[in-house]
């Protein structure tokens, strides 16, 4: 009886341990060349004091065209959006009168706590 | 020999509830060819009243062009706490995002929907570009977008 119940239990445990390994395995996060992702999390906090300043600027777009002045510095930098893959490397971003700041390259990290996660891993992310 | 058993009973009845209460879902969003830059994204949760529960994903990482995510934007006031830890770049014209996350069981068959907002520079903003409810039923049928989204799908 003993030998019967020590061998569930150990089959359990295995379980129990092949599924968090199985799991942890999905959130490892892929290499920055696989899935172009752009850690904004923790320890990113200069970025948005940068763009703060760089918030006035419009987009563009139908909405605003009127942000779009024409002036010889709107949106014509060299990290503008108008590669695809702007972002994805993690590349210098400046705005007018403002020094370049990098985004930090890496993976996402722990989601915010809204409910909606259940084990709060980071999302993996592949762009193909 | 018995108080082993008892341990492992117990660690195992702590893990296995943790398992059971979520499930790892793949968004999978592919893009038209639409002739323009890459295109911020932003995925988020709305529950059966439609009030905004938080985001999943925000593809993009200039925070200042979350306005132009305009319903997301709306809900959230463009708060970047909102998006911290899953924030990643913008997407090209023609490719796919995958997606993979373990959300909450909570939230399917439970009235929630997912929306993507999307805009791209210098063209059109497309508020809530997909609406789809969060339906087990529902899982693995594409649902096509309206202006840069060519079909969205997700997976469990």
């Amino acid at each position: 009886m003993n030998k019967t119940l020590t061998i569930l239990a150990m089959t359990t445990a295995l379980t129990t341990l092949i599924a968090l390994s199985g799991r942890a395995e999905t959130h490892i996060a892929p290499p920055l060349a696989q899935g172009e992702a752009v850690a904004l999390g923790e320890g990113s906090f200069v970025v948005p004091l940068i763009q703060v300043a760089c918030a006035v600027r419009g987009w563009g777009g139908d909405h605003d065209d009127d942000d779009e002045g024409g002036d010889d510095d709107d949106e014509g930098d060299d990290d503008d959006e108008g590669d695809d893959d702007d972002d994805a490397e993690g590349h210098a971003m400046t705005c007018a009168g403002q020094p370049a700041t990098t985004a930090p390259p890496g993976a996402p990290s722990a989601p915010p706590a809204n409910g909606l996660f259940g084990d709060g891993a980071a999302p993996t992310v592949v762009t193909r | 020999m018995k108080s082993i058993l008892a341990a492992l009973a117990l660690t195992t009845a702590l893990t296995m509830p943790g398992l059971a209460m979520a499930r790892q879902v793949t968004l999978t969003t592919e893009l038209n060819r639409y002739g323009g830059d890459g295109a911020y994204l932003a995925f988020y949760v709305t529950n059966a009243s439609g009030a905004y529960v938080g985001s999943l994903w925000m593809a993009g990482s200039k925070s200042k062009y979350y306005e132009h995510m305009s319903d997301w934007y709306r809900a959230t006031g463009g708060s970047r706490s909102e998006v911290s830890g899953v924030t990643g770049a913008s997407v090209g014209a023609g490719r796919t995002l995958e997606i993979t996350v373990d959300l909450a069981d909570a939230i399917f068959d439970a009235g929630y929907a997912l929306h993507i907002d999307a805009a791209v520079e210098d063209m059109r903003e497309s508020p809530s570009e997909i609406v789809v409810p969060l339906t087990t039923s529902g899982a693995g049928a594409a649902v096509a977008g309206r202006r840069y989204i060519a079909r969205f799908s997700y997976s469990m």
